[in-house]
C-alpha cells in the first residue's frame, strides 16, 4: 500500500442472514481524494459506508485505514481511531441531538477523544462556525432552530472538530432543496480542499457525484460493477448497467433514451452468474453462468462484464 | 449548459390545430384560517393547460406548488379560504359546493402522487381500490369493474394484473406501485391528470420507466397533464410549458424550452445554475444565497428580492407578472435572453 | 392465515397455564386451613387430620401439583369443598352469567366510544368535540361502583324504568333479560367505552391525515365511504386492540358489578369461594376466566389478522 492511500478496502462483504448485503467490494483513496459510491436503493452503497466506519462488522473482507487494519482493533483503538474518521448523514435533524446547543455539539467531540484545554475547544468550536459559514450567535442555539441546510452546515462542522483525515458522506444533499444542495456542495468542496481531507462520498445522484468526486465506483446488488475516474465513467462508461444509469437521468438524452426493464431484484435472491443480467439489455448465456470478473480496461477503469472479453478478443 | 428538450414534434396534436383548454385557474389564491387571521400560502397564480400538453408546476419546498394541485383537486385542507377561478372543460368549478367539487374527482381529474405506498390503502387490495373508483364513478357492476381494473393494469405495464388485484400494496415494488397509483387515476377516463413529484420517490432507471408511461398515457388519453416537481431537467424532458413559483407567486411562466434555456427571471437562472450539470467540469456551483423564507415571513415587494443579486430599492415593490422575451416574468430586473 | 392462527393458538397456552399455576401456589402457600374451616371451631384435630386426608392436602406439594395437572387434562376439577358436588357442575351455573356481562358491556362499551369517537373526530375543535373530550375523561375518572350506585338511583329509584337488583337468565325472556343486564353492564362498560372514544378518536384523526385517504377523496368516493371504508379499516386497529384489553378488565372487574347488583356470576362466586377456602372451586373458576380471555384474545386476533393482510405474513 502506497503512503498516499488513507483507506484501502479489499473483498469486503456483509451478509444479514439469507441477504448478501455487500460482496467482495475493493477499492482505495487517495489522500485529499473523494471516492463517489453510486446506485440506486438496495445497491450497498450505505452498507458499505458503515462497514468502512465498523459501525456494522463485515463478514469478509480488511479495512484498511492510515496502514491500520481496523477490522482488527480492539475497541477501544477503535474509539481512538473514530477520530480521524467522521461521518456526514442525510438526515442533519435525526444526526443531531435536539438537546445539545450548537455549543456542546462541536465541543464534545474534542471531549471524548480528549482534544485541547476546555478553553481551546471553545475556540475550536468558534472557528468551525465561520468555516461553514454560520454565525457565532449560533453556538447557544439547538437544532430545531435551524433550516435543513443551516443544520447540515453544523454537521459538517461537528464531522471537523476533530480535524479528521477521512470523512465518510452518506448522501448528505439529499434532503435538501437544490439552492441549498448548491450551497452544501460547494462548502464541502472548499473544506476539502483546504483541509486535505480524504473523502467518502455516497449517493444516488449521478450529478452530484460527478460534481463532488474524483473516483467513482458504480455498485449494484451489493457489488461495485464498474469503478474509474470521474470522466471515464462519464465520458465512457463501460458497463451497461452504467450506461443504463446515465441514459437514464433526466435531462441526459431528452427523448431517445435506453430505458432499463424491470426493478433491481431483491438481495434475498440475487440471480446466478451476473447479477445485473435479469435487466441487461445485452445479456447472453454466458451471463447466467459465469459470474464476470473485474477487468481492467485501461486509465485507470475496470469493469465487470463478459462483453468487455469479446471486445477485447476482437 | 447543454439541456436537450424533449421534441415535441411527436406530439400527436399539430399545433397549427386548435388545441381545447382543459384547465385555466386565474388569480388563484389560498390562505389558511388559524387562530392569528389569514396565513397566506399562495398568491396569485395563473395558468391553463390544453388536451395533450403537459405543463410543470416547478418550485422548491414551500413554495406553494402542492397546495395549489390540492386548491384544482378540490383537496384543499378545511381551514382554506380560496380565491380567484378554475374552469375545468369551460366550467367555472371554483364556485362549486364541496360536494359537487367531489363529483368532478376521479371523473374528470386524476391525481398521481408522490409517495405510492403511503398513498395507496394499506389494508384494502389493489383491487378492491380500483373497483370501488370505478363502480362508484361509472356505476360499473363489481365483475365488470374487475375486468376493466385488470384492463388498466395490463395497459400501464403491470403483469399478471389478475393476481396483482388480490394483492396489497405492501407487497409491490416501487414501481409497479406508482403504476398502480396511474392506473387508479387514468381509471375513469378523465381529461386533466396532476402528478405531484411522481417519481421523486423513484431510483433514476424506475424514475425513466414511469415518466416514459405517464408520457405515453398523456399521448394516447390526450390528457391534460398537470406535473408538480422540484427538477428542473425532468421539466425540460418531459413539459411543453413550465410555471416556475417562490414563496406562494408564480415568478416566471412560459415554454419549458425557454424557461429552461433562457429564463428571465433571477430565480428561475438560479434554480437551473445551482445543479450540477452532467459534463460542464465546473468546480463550484452558483448557489442562490439564503434560504426560502418560510409561509408567513414573505418579505414586503418582490418576494425573491433579500437572496437576489439583482435587486435594488424598485424592488420593495410587488412586481407583475409581465412578458418579458419569450417568457413571463415577475421581475423589475429580468435577466437579457440571448434572442 | 392459517400458520398464523396456529401461532397464535399456542401462544394463549401460557395465557391460560400461568395464572392456574400462580393460583394454585398462592391458595396453598397462604395462611389458613380449609379442612379447619369448613369444620368449624369445634372440630377436634383427628377429624382436621382426616379431612385433610381425603382432600390430599397432606400430601407433599408437588405430588398435589401434578394431581391438579392431571384433573386439568382430564376436566375432572374436582369436588368442591363447601358445596360438596362437582366443579365441574358449578362453574357454569355461575360463568354463563359473567361471560353475558361482559359481552353486553363490551357492545354497549364498543358501540358508545366508536360513534362518540367518530363523532368527535368529524367535528374536530367544533362545541360538539369539546363536549365529548371532555365526558371521556370524566367517564375515565369515575370508579364503576360509583356510576353503577348513580345508575341504579337514576333508573331505578326514580324512574323506576329497571330492577335494582337480581337477574334473569335469557330462558326468561329477552326483555326480562335485558331489564336485569342493562344497568350492570352500562356501569361495568362506561370506563371502557370512554377510554374508546378517546382512542377512536385520536386514530381517527391520525388516519384523516394519511395520503391514502386524500386518494381516496381524489378518486371522487363520497365522503360516507372514505370515512365508513377507508378511513374506518385502519383507524379501527388500535380501538380493537383496546376492545380486548377491556374485555379483559372487565371479565375481573366483573365482581364489584355482580355485588352491587346482587347477579349470581362468577366473580361473586370467586370471593365467597376465596373466602372459604374452597381450593377446587377457586382453580376452577381462574381456569374459567383465562380460557374465555384467552379464547377472546384469538378472537380479536382473528379480526385483526382480517382486517390487516400485512400481519398475516410476520
Amino acid at each position: 500500500m502506497s503512503p498516499e492511500t488513507v483507506l484501502s478496502v479489499t473483498g469486503l462483504s456483509k451478509s444479514f442472514r439469507a441477504v448478501k448485503a455487500v460482496r467482495d467490494v475493493s477499492f482505495s483513496i487517495p489522500r485529499g481524494k473523494t471516492f463517489g459510491l453510486v446506485g440506486e436503493s438496495g445497491s450497498g452503497k450505505s452498507t458499505t459506508a458503515r462497514l468502512v466506519l465498523r459501525l456494522v462488522e463485515p463478514t469478509a473482507g480488511s479495512i484498511s485505514f492510515r496502514g491500520k487494519d481496523l477490522a482488527g482493533l480492539s475497541s477501544g483503538d477503535l474509539r481512538a481511531e473514530r477520530r480521524h474518521m467522521q461521518m456526514i448523514f442525510q438526515d442533519p435533524f435525526g444526526s443531531l441531538n435536539p438537546r445539545m446547543s450548537v455549543r456542546d455539539t462541536l465541543v464534545e467531540p474534542q471531549v471524548v477523544h480528549g482534544i485541547g484545554t476546555p478553553a481551546e475547544q471553545l475556540k475550536t468550536a468558534e472557528r468551525l462556525l465561520a468555516e461553514v459559514s454560520m454565525p457565532r450567535a449560533a453556538l447557544d442555539r439547538y437544532p430545531h432552530e435551524f433550516s435543513g441546510g443551516q443544520r447540515q452546515r453544523i454537521a459538517i462542522a461537528r464531522a471537523l472538530a476533530t480535524n479528521p483525515e477521512m470523512i465518510v458522506a452518506d448522501e448528505p444533499v439529499s434532503a435538501l432543496d437544490v439552492s441549498v444542495q448548491a450551497q452544501v456542495l460547494n462548502l464541502m468542496r472548499d473544506l476539502q480542499d483546504r483541509h486535505g481531507t480524504t473523502m467518502l462520498f455516497i449517493s444516488h445522484d449521478l450529478r452530484v457525484v460527478q460534481f463532488m468526486c474524483d473516483e467513482i465506483g458504480v455498485m449494484y446488488l451489493g457489488e461495485i460493477v464498474e469503478q474509474g475516474p470521474r470522466d471515464r465513467i462519464y465520458g465512457a462508461p463501460a458497463h451497461p448497467y452504467t450506461q443504463a444509469l446515465l441514459a437514464s437521468a433526466p435531462g441526459k438524452a431528452g427523448g431517445q433514451r435506453a430505458r432499463l426493464k424491470g426493478e433491481i431484484p431483491s438481495a434475498h435472491a440475487v440471480p446466478s452468474g451476473c447479477a445485473f443480467r435479469t435487466r441487461c439489455p445485452h445479456a447472453f448465456e454466458r451471463c447466467t453462468v459465469e459470474k464476470p470478473a473485474m477487468r481492467a480496461i485501461g486509465g485507470g477503469q475496470k469493469a465487470a462484464c463478459h462483453l468487455l472479453d469479446a471486445a477485447a478478443a476482437a | 449548459m447543454t439541456a436537450h428538450i424533449a421534441p415535441l414534434a411527436a406530439d400527436p396534436v399539430s399545433p397549427n390545430i386548435e388545441r381545447r383548454t382543459v384547465l385555466a385557474v386565474e388569480n388563484l389564491g389560498l390562505s389558511l384560517r388559524n387562530a392569528d387571521g389569514l396565513l397566506p400560502i399562495v398568491t396569485d397564480v395563473s395558468f391553463s393547460i390544453r388536451e395533450g400538453e403537459a405543463v410543470a408546476l416547478v418550485g422548491e419546498s414551500g413554495c406553494g406548488k402542492s397546495i395549489t394541485a390540492s386548491a384544482i383537486m378540490g383537496i384543499a385542507p378545511d381551514n382554506s379560504v380560496i380565491t380567484g377561478t378554475i374552469t375545468l372543460n369551460g366550467k367555472v368549478i371554483s364556485g362549486l359546493s364541496p360536494k359537487d367539487r367531489r363529483k368532478l374527482c376521479g371523473r374528470h381529474m386524476g391525481f398521481i402522487f408522490q409517495e405510492p405506498m403511503t398513498a395507496l390503502h394499506p389494508t384494502l387490495s389493489i383491487g378492491r381500490q380500483m373497483t370501488d373508483t370505478l363502480r362508484h364513478n361509472l356505476g360499473l357492476g363489481q365483475a365488470e369493474a374487475t375486468n376493466r381494473a385488470a384492463e388498466l393494469l395490463d395497459r400501464v405495464g403491470i403483469p399478471r394484473a389478475r393476481d396483482i388485484l388480490k394483492g396489497y400494496v405492501h407487497e409491490l415494488s416501487g414501481g409497479m406501485r406508482q403504476r398502480v397509483m396511474i392506473a387508479l387515476a387514468i381509471s375513469c377516463g378523465p381529461s386533466l391528470i396532476i402528478a405531484d413529484e411522481p417519481t421523486t420517490a423513484l431510483d433514476v432507471t424506475i424514475q425513466a420507466q414511469v415518466l416514459d408511461l405517464l408520457d405515453d398515457m398523456r399521448r394516447e388519453m390526450n390528457l391534460a397533464m398537470l406535473f408538480i416537481t422540484h427538477d428542473l431537467e425532468v421539466v425540460g424532458d418531459f413539459c411543453e410549458k413550465a410555471v416556475v413559483m417562490y414563496a406562494g407567486d408564480v415568478v416566471e411562466r412560459g415554454l419549458s424550452a425557454d424557461v429552461v434555456q433562457a429564463p428571465a427571471h433571477p430565480y428561475a437562472r438560479g434554480l437551473i445554475d445551482a445543479v450540477p450539470a452532467h459534463d460542464d467540469g465546473r468546480t463550484r456551483l452558483t448557489p442562490i444565497l439564503g434560504t426560502v423564507p418560510p409561509v408567513g415571513q414573505w418579505p414586503e415587494g418582490c418576494r425573491f428580492a433579500p437572496r437576489c443579486n439583482r435587486a435594488d430599492d424598485q424592488c420593495r415593490a410587488r412586481p407583475a407578472l409581465e412578458r418579458h422575451g419569450p417568457t413571463d416574468a415577475r421581475c423589475w430586473h429580468p435577466l437579457e435572453t440571448m434572442a | 392465515m392459517l400458520p398464523y392462527l396456529g401461532k397464535r393458538f399456542l401462544l394463549i397456552l401460557p395465557t391460560i397455564f400461568v395464572p392456574l399455576i400462580l393460583v394454585f401456589l398462592l391458595l396453598r402457600l397462604s395462611p389458613g386451613d380449609p379442612a379447619g374451616m369448613m369444620l368449624g371451631d369445634q372440630a377436634t384435630a383427628e377429624q382436621i387430620a382426616a379431612l385433610r386426608t381425603q382432600l390430599g392436602l397432606d400430601q407433599p406439594i408437588w405430588v398435589q401439583f401434578l394431581l391438579w395437572l392431571k384433573g386439568i387434562v382430564t376436566l375432572d376439577l374436582g369436588n368442591s369443598i363447601f358445596f360438596r358436588e362437582p366443579v365441574m357442575q358449578i362453574i357454569p351455573r355461575y360463568a354463563g352469567v359473567t361471560i353475558l356481562l361482559t359481552l353486553v358491556a363490551l357492545t354497549l362499551a364498543v358501540l358508545i366510544g366508536v360513534s362518540m369517537g367518530l363523532v368527535s373526530a368529524m367535528n374536530r375543535n367544533k362545541p360538539i368535540d369539546r363536549g365529548v373530550v371532555t365526558t371521556a375523561v370524566l367517564g375515565i375518572s369515575l370508579p364503576e361502583f360509583w356510576f353503577a350506585l348513580l345508575l341504579i338511583f337514576l333508573f331505578a329509584v326514580t324512574l323506576r324504568w329497571f330492577p335494582v337488583a337480581g337477574y334473569n337468565p335469557p330462558s326468561a325472556g329477552i326483555v326480562a333479560f335485558a331489564a336485569t343486564i342493562f344497568m350492570p353492564a352500562l356501569a361495568l362498560g362506561v370506563r371502557q367505552s370512554a377510554l374508546m372514544t378517546r382512542m377512536m378518536r385520536s386514530s381517527m384523526l391520525d388516519v384523516l391525515n394519511e395520503p391514502y385517504i386524500t386518494t381516496a377523496r381524489a378518486q371522487g368516493l363520497p365522503e360516507s365511504t372514505v370515512i365508513g371504508r377507508y378511513a374506518m379499516r385502519t383507524a379501527a386497529m388500535p380501538v380493537i386492540t383496546v376492545a380486548g384489553l377491556s374485555a379483559g378488565y372487565m371479565l375481573g372487574g366483573a365482581v364489584t358489578i355482580e355485588i352491587i347488583f346482587a347477579l349470581p356470576g362468577l366473580g361473586r362466586m370467586l370471593v365467597e369461594a376465596v373466602g372459604r377456602r374452597d381450593y377446587p372451586l377457586v382453580e376452577g373458576g381462574v381456569l374459567t376466566i383465562s380460557l374465555v380471555l384467552a379464547v377472546l384474545n384469538l378472537a380479536i386476533d382473528l379480526v385483526y389478522a382480517i382486517l390487516d393482510p400485512r400481519i398475516r405474513y410476520q
